[in-house]
């Protein structure tokens, strides 16, 4: 009885800590001044919102670059993973070790050293300041996590289902997709929502591979934070936040549905 | 389809599971593949089945070298122990699954699966999620799935493994049964003595990954081809005696015996001991277990080996006791000592 109300306690405290600092900012999205030592605005104001939906950095033009090359991120690192996880999980070979900690590298290095440098070699091949050399950043980002999402999970669901349904006369790739995938779904559901959040929020590497051209919401956000408007960078924190919540619940949504599929 | 096997040698991380393997089995026969947990016995099924690769020898199904098929093409189907249903799909998806791979459109399998599912009464049962079958159920359904796919050789690995005993042998009568409609070849993989001598018509005995004696249940049972396969099956003893001129000589046993001269030991099964005062034979009680529909005795025979004899009533025996009694020689087994 007691740990349950202790831990009813640290939900509403972290609850609270979450969506106090949210209050916070929905207050001053629509602000027009608010000088301290004020505890609510002096005046109220739509100025953001229009900058928002009409300004240089309108909002839905944001929200579809951003999406689309999250999306790219997430589905093109969810597939390595799932092939990079088949190999080091269900194969034994020579050096599987080694791969297994090769695929893990790009999380030892630093996110800025690792944009500047790799700038170098894009600019070589062409792909400098194009969307397709941000997918490719961000998946280098990304796919450490997904192939430890898809690690575990491969592992967890093994071999034998695979190995039923061919001896039943599936071919190796239909039994895959009738019977494997259906069990890998969790996990790949976790990796796209965590390769769509990672790409979602890079800004050193997006500044840097897209030289200013590639603009996502986060690239945008950062110089509203630094100009000191709180009342517009608190509408792009928001408009940010929610969307990738938004995101967050429509896989959870899935994810919801392929336990009860499966039960 | 009949099954030929020879030379089958596999390794797994390199070390040798199966060493140079012979095996047969003929077109519709049930085979029972006994042995001890370990030797190989579901390594030689998934070989078979393709699912593991073999190193060398050669596998031969209805005249066809199947060594070089991929698995989905061998028409071999394993029903493992642990049956493999897939939770994703209901009871009938699992059925017609064969069916959806072979191409058979909606309407046509899920009616084949129906009917099927009937053979093993549970028609009711088709849109149930397999999770909610008991151990039987599930079971059922594996076997039936597995007939689904119509395979030319059906291999059953332990399948009884994981059932109570009363569900166990209700399985055995629905498998024979459906062997005897279907009519398929059949490999039966188990460590049960009993199983494997009821329900096939031919028992091969394996040990360390090599066939010690393939032949009818009566053949391996009453003329074991070496110690260890008469050790396997239990309920015998050894009797030490000398062969000299075609007669073996034993304390209080002697007949007739087709082996070259020398020190050997007579097998003796429980079945071939018979009491009675007339016996010279002398036995002492080394235990008794009462166990329900008969009482198992354990007797110890001159040379120090034991046996145990069932009862079906308790013979009114103690422990330490001597009785005496005969052994029926009709067609003694000798083993030579110090091989």
């Amino acid at each position: 009885m007691r740990q349950r109300t202790f831990a009813r306690l640290v939900l509403v405290v972290t609850a609270v800590c979450i969506l106090l600092p949210m209050a916070v900012l929905l207050v001053w999205s629509v602000t027009g001044r608010w000088p301290w030592p004020l505890l609510t605005p002096e005046n109220y104001s739509l100025r953001t919102i229009r900058e928002l939906f009409h300004g240089s950095a309108s909002l839905p033009r944001l929200l579809l670059s951003s999406c689309m090359l999250a999306s790219m991120v997430a589905v093109l690192g969810t597939f390595v993973g799932i092939l990079t996880a088949r190999s080091t999980e269900l194969y034994n070979f020579r050096g599987r070790e080694l791969a297994r900690g090769c695929a893990l590298l790009p999380m030892l290095i630093p996110g800025t050293v690792f944009a500047v440098g790799i700038q170098i070699t894009l600019l070589r091949i062409g792909f400098a300041d194009t969307a397709a050399g941000v997918v490719l950043v961000h998946l280098v980002v990304a796919v450490p996590y997904c192939i430890m999402i898809m690690a575990d999970v491969t592992r967890a669901v093994g071999t034998a289902y695979e190995e039923e349904a061919m001896v039943l006369g599936a071919g190796p790739l239909r039994a895959f997709f009738s019977v494997t995938l259906p069990h890998l779904m969790p996990g790949v559901l976790s990796s796209l929502s965590m390769g769509f959040i990672l790409s979602y929020s890079q800004y050193f590497t997006t500044l840097i591979v897209g030289g200013g051209r590639i603009k996502t919401l986060a690239l945008v956000l950062i110089p509203y934070i630094q100009s000191g408007d709180r009342a517009l960078s608190s509408v792009y924190s928001v408009a940010f936040v929610s969307s990738a919540l938004l995101v967050f619940s429509v896989f959870e949504f899935l994810l919801r549905q392929t336990r009860l599929d499966s039960r | 389809m009949q099954l030929i096997i020879s030379g089958l040698k596999v390794e797994l991380q390199k070390k040798p599971v199966l060493r140079d393997l012979n095996l047969t089995a003929e077109d519709g026969q049930f085979l029972s593949l006994l042995g001890p947990s370990g030797c190989g016995k579901s390594t030689l099924l998934k070989t078979i089945a393709g699912i593991l690769p073999m190193q060398a020898g050669t596998l031969s199904l209805g005249g066809q070298d199947i060594s070089q098929l991929p698995v989905h093409r061998r028409g071999t189907v394993i029903v493992f122990q642990d049956m493999r249903l897939f939770p994703n799909m209901s009871v009938e998806e699992n059925v017609a699954f064969p069916l959806k791979m072979r191409g058979v459109d909606r309407r046509k399998r899920l009616a084949s699966a129906a009917e099927l599912l009937e053979r093993v009464q549970l028609e009711a049962y088709g849109q149930r999620r397999v999770s909610e079958l008991s151990g039987g159920q599930q079971q059922r359904v594996a076997l039936i799935r597995a007939l689904a796919a119509k395979p030319s050789l059906l291999l059953l690995d332990e399948p009884f493994t994981a059932l109570d005993r009363n569900l166990r042998e209700d399985m055995r009568a629905m498998v024979l049964k459906l062997h005897r409609e279907f009519q398929m070849t059949t490999i039966l993989v188990t460590h049960d003595q009993k199983e494997a001598l009821a329900m096939a018509d031919r028992v091969a005995v394996m040990f360390d990954g090599h066939i010690a004696q393939c032949g009818t249940p009566r053949e391996v049972y009453g003329r074991p081809a070496d110690r260890r396969t008469a050790n396997y099956f239990g309920g015998c003893g050894y009797l030490p005696g000398n062969v000299v001129g075609g007669v073996f000589s034993s304390t209080a046993v002697s007949c007739p015996a087709a082996v070259p001269d020398g020190r050997y030991d007579l097998l003796v099964h429980s079945s071939a001991l018979h009491f009675g005062e007339s016996g010279l034979l002398s036995l002492r009680v080394a235990g008794i277990q009462f166990q329900g529909a008969e009482t198992m005795v354990q007797l110890e025979l001159p040379g120090g080996t034991y046996l145990m004899k069932p009862f079906s009533e308790a013979p009114g025996w103690s422990i330490g006791q001597r009785i005496f009694g005969s052994v029926d020689c009709t067609d003694p087994v000798f083993f030579p000592i110090g091989k």
